[in-house]
């Protein structure tokens, strides 16, 4: 079944636009990568999709139901969740309070009181941790936190900014196992990357974005076999 | 020319003075009652804290907020037959007369604010405008609302209120603490207790908190960013109306068209001076300023040395420490 | 402080910057008849305009004299004297101009600065005053002199921080000024200081011409000053100072990390502001002659803000206009006069929502200016996913590529 339908989505920062007429489907239980260069219109969508961003035209589906004009924290309560760009972990919240922002708009404490395991089984670090401030934690941490913190809402689909920038290699190797395992524990997750490598191999279905379009889409593999695709985002010439 | 100039300077003294005599002997009265007025300056401090904390902006018409109010405490308490005497009346029903006129004073700040948040800010910030926009629409409202008072009320303040008579309570190193005192200080105190718990614990304070913290990633946590606002000045006006009421008991012909004015900038200065954003830095702020304040009048040998003062001690602070005492807060990311 | 306003700076600052400029362009669509005389006039060559504007500039000078129907100020108020109000209504916003339309900093106690330059004017000239006494037009460098005095000891520690704070700082010393007029005996208080002296010179019969019950002298003096303050504050505008205050009122962060010395630079305009605002406080003080603690309203400050902001902020032209309107309407319309600070203070509201750029928007030319200045100090940066320069932000990845491989 379609989880997430974008039709003909047109987004502008005033004149400019950064995002022109984008089609592409999320099916439910995949993982879905978006790749792009800088500036290529990724967090843009991202935004769009969670409501930071309204599109200049298009319609955005979720669920089956046209989202398009829905507040964005309307949104989270109905399943869409992001780990934005940059973390946004609270710098002046512990670990156990932002981890509670990512409940904000929940009301059953028994789902609450199992996600919080769920979180802290998929991140033991965070368990150590959660009476420390955000901001005083490394980039890695602030990862899994955000990426935890965004599991908070129960999504049915996970949006990922860019979970893998500015971190050791080690650490993104591990952060996209647990991503792949949040997937198989049914959350559908859509995911940006200019870690295009990673990114493709952990993907069912990818799109590439230039300039605000998409150029290439396929499976995974396929995008990964594509020469073109090679020379430009995975530095093999 | 200086030396000319300064040679020629007028001899009389009796406009400044450094009367340390004067200020040991009243140091112990000018405490309290600097304390006093400090509670009501933290009261109002926090209106300007809670709202720089979330919008990132000063509330210019906060002090309009505050003057509203005392409107507000003025006209119940003259519905309810008090005038320039205090009124004879039992204990108890002067506490339910002023505890009607805190709620009335306290919903007509809190609507002045809402409607100031509605007309000044809401536009603007849908449109992304620039900064110095949001300073001129706040400047707007602040003087549309103190002239309509103007027109309205006339340029005199309103009739003296006296709300009971201040009886000695305590007798501490041979200066007497009143009822008025007490009332005041123990009153404002809880209130601010109130609201930093209601920050730290409460699930609207966490997203309060959130929105000052990073307005983005709490609207993507689902925290609805214009309700968070919403509240904030609410919040903030409810707090404006109980200072409005304990001001109007300290200083019964105080209410007037341009009351909150000075008012306003002492509170913001307190407010900086305890660290803007932080909620307990409005509270040690507001408090040092009523002392600050106090002393330099003794000190300087003018009532109006106060305001001075203040705005000395705003300046200082900006220069020395402009994090003030407490950092500022709300989470706000120290750097 | 500054740099916690939020992560994606330059985006952010890019989607204002491109609102900015759909507002001069909505501002453009609407504003018609201003606009259209403003871009016929850059079109014009430059014989031609230098033609107009001495016509121009002699209609100013004739204003007092010809005295035209309707338009007038009398029987009200007499009407050379409204002229001169009018013009030194229209110093004050072309010098608080400077500090808010040029540099975009908020001072709410230019009335102060005004306040500054009359006392010293008068404690110089007039014969209550025990001190040195000079010649009432030296008394004009020197209230300049003092006002800037005061500018930098306002300035040097506020202007490190935000804005806000700038703003929040001269609404107090506005206040501190009056109460210090009101505690320091030298200052008189409400006594104040009477026959507050004027420029030299006799007409025929042997009087004195300027008079403080004769606008006209007055008025052209004035006007003449305005004239120069505005080919100076033309040729800043164009300079690298100029280009500074641009890029600092744009965004500050950007001009910052692009080394503008951004602090100096809004030292410089504040000041610059303050010695304009003596200097009409210095005039000001001349015509009235008298001065006392009681002209010097704070709520003036809001009179003045308003007039710079309906004749649109960074506006020069605009701010003469709307200098001499904010003066005019409570002289022309007397039945109004009453309640012109909340009319004021209204319209500052209603401009800042509905026609940001002011009733006269800023000249095209000045806004390129600004753009300019602005792709200059961000263009470099080139961050934004999706924001401006597209080119840029490609060629920063590869290089970010190159890193990684």
């Amino acid at each position: 079944m379609t989880l997430l339908e974008l039709n003909n989505v047109s987004v502008h920062y005033g004149r400019i636009q950064a995002i022109k007429d984008m089609s592409f489907t999320v099916e439910e239980g995949e993982i879905v990568s978006l790749i792009g260069a800088n500036g290529a219109g990724k967090t843009t969508t991202m935004k769009t999709i969670s409501g930071l961003l309204n599109p200049s035209s298009g319609s955005i589906r979720f669920a089956g139901e046209d989202i398009t004009k829905m507040k964005a924290h309307i949104r989270v309560v109905q399943g869409i969740s992001q780990a934005p760009e940059g973390r946004g972990i609270f710098p002046g919240m512990t670990v156990m309070e932002n981890l509670d922002m990512g409940a904000y708009g929940r009301k059953d404490r028994s789902g609450m009181a199992a996600d919080i395991d769920r979180v802290f089984d998929l991140f033991p670090r965070l368990l150590e941790r959660q009476k420390q401030l955000g901001g005083t934690m490394s980039g890695g941490e602030q990862q899994m936190l955000a990426i935890g913190r965004a599991l908070m809402s129960n999504p049915k689909l996970l949006l990922l900014d860019e979970p893998s920038m500015g971190l050791a290699p080690q650490f993104i190797r591990q952060i996209f196992k647990i991503i792949t395992e949040i997937n198989s524990q049914g959350t559908t997750v859509l995911l940006v990357e200019q870690n295009a490598n990673q990114a493709l191999a952990r993907a069912h279905r990818a799109f590439v974005l230039e300039t605000g379009e998409i150029t290439h889409s396929g499976t995974g593999k396929e995008l990964l076999a594509n020469p073109a695709i090679k020379e430009a985002y995975l530095g093999v010439g | 020319m200086l030396p000319s100039l300064l040679a020629s300077m007028p001899m009389d003294n009796d406009w400044i003075s450094f009367d340390v005599p004067s200020l040991i002997e009243n140091f112990w009265s000018a405490t309290f009652d600097g304390l006093t007025f400090g509670s009501i300056y933290a009261l109002v401090a926090l209106g300007y804290t809670l709202v720089y904390g979330v919008l990132n902006l000063i509330n210019f018409a906060h002090s309009e907020v505050f003057i509203m109010g005392c409107f507000g405490v003025w006209f119940t308490l003259s519905a309810l037959n008090f005038g320039p005497s205090a009124p004879h009346l039992g204990f108890w029903a002067i506490v339910g007369n002023l505890i009607l006129a805190l709620v009335v004073g306290m919903i007509v700040s809190a609507l002045t604010a809402v409607i100031v948040e509605r007309v000044a800010y809401r536009p603007l910030r849908r449109r992304n405008a620039p900064r110095l926009a949001f300073l001129i629409t706040a400047i707007g409202v602040s003087f549309s609302i103190q002239y309509l008072l103007y027109l309205w009320r006339g340029p005199s303040p309103e009739r003296a209120l006296t709300m009971f008579h201040p009886t000695p309570i305590f007798d501490v190193f041979g200066t007497i603490i009143d009822s008025q005192q007490i009332v005041i200080v123990v009153a404002a105190v809880i209130m601010m207790i109130v609201i930093d718990l209601f920050i730290s614990r409460s699930r609207t304070g966490r997203g309060i908190r959130a929105v000052a913290q990073d307005p983005d990633t709490a609207t993507l946590m689902g925290v609805n960013k214009e309700r968070i606002i919403m509240t904030t000045f609410i919040i903030g006006g409810i707090l404006a109306g109980a200072a409005a009421l304990f001001y109007t008991m300290k200083i019964p012909s105080g209410v007037q068209y341009n009351g909150g004015f000075i008012l306003g900038i002492k509170a913001f200065a307190a407010a900086v001076l305890g660290g803007i954003g932080n909620v307990r830095g409005a509270l040690v702020g507001g408090l040092l300023l009523g002392l600050i304040g106090n002393y330099g009048q003794i000190l300087l040998g003018n009532s109006q040395w106060t305001d001075v003062v203040a705005f000395l001690v705003l300046v200082l602070v900006l220069i020395l420490r402009p994090q003030g005492v407490l950092g500022s807060s709300l989470g706000r990311s120290k750097a | 402080m500054s740099t916690t306003e939020g992560p994606p700076l330059i985006p952010g600052a890019e989607a204002k910057k491109i609102s900015l400029d759909r507002e001069s362009a909505g501002a453009h669509r609407r504003g018609g008849w201003f606009n259209g005389l403003g871009q016929r006039w850059n079109a014009l060559p430059r014989q031609k305009q230098w033609f107009y504007l001495i016509i121009i500039v002699v209609l100013a000078y004739l204003l007092p004299v010809v005295n035209p129907p309707f338009i007038s100020t009398e029987p009200g108020n007499n009407w050379p004297l409204a002229c001169a109000q009018m013009s030194i209504y229209a110093l004050v916003a072309v010098g608080l101009n400077v500090v808010v339309g040029y540099a975009g900093l908020l001072d709410l106690g230019y009335v102060a600065f005004f306040a500054v330059g009359s006392y010293t004017a008068a404690m110089l000239t007039s014969p209550d005053s025990p001190y040195v006494h000079i010649p009432y037009l030296w008394t004009l460098p020197v209230a300049m002199g003092v006002a800037m005095f005061f500018g930098v000891m306002l300035g040097i520690p506020t202007l490190r921080l935000r804005g806000d704070y700038l703003a929040i700082v001269t609404l107090g010393f506005g206040e501190i000024v009056r109460i210090m007029a009101t505690i320091i005996p030298a200052m008189k208080g409400q006594v104040g200081f009477q026959n507050v002296g004027h420029p030299p010179g006799t007409d025929a019969a042997g009087n004195a011409i300027f008079l403080n019950s004769n606008g006209t002298p007055w008025y052209w003096l004035t006007l003449s000053v305005i004239i120069v303050v505005l080919l100076l504050a033309g040729n800043l505008e164009r300079s690298r100072v100029g280009r500074a205050w641009i890029a600092i009122r744009e965004d500050e962060d950007a001009a910052e990390i692009m080394g503008v010395p951004t602090f100096k630079y809004k030292v410089w305009a504040f000041v610059i502001g303050a010695s304009v605002g003596g200097l009409s406080g210095a005039l000001f003080a001349g015509q009235v002659g008298f001065v006392n603690n009681q002209k010097f309203d704070v709520v003036t400050s809001v009179l003045f803000l308003c007039a710079v902001v309906l004749g649109g902020t960074g506006n020069k032209v605009g701010a003469i206009l709307g200098g001499a309107l904010v003066a005019y309407i409570p002289l022309r319309f007397t039945a109004i006069a009453e309640y012109k600070f909340l009319i004021f203070g209204v319209a500052l509201v209603l401009i800042m929502i509905f026609r940001p750029a002011g009733l006269l928007p800023a000249r095209q030319r000045l806004l390129a200016y600004g753009r300019a200045a602005y792709n200059k100090v961000t263009g470099r940066k080139g961050v934004g996913d999706a924001g401006g320069s597209r080119a840029m932000s490609t060629r920063v990845s590869d290089e970010e590529k190159g890193a990684q491989t």
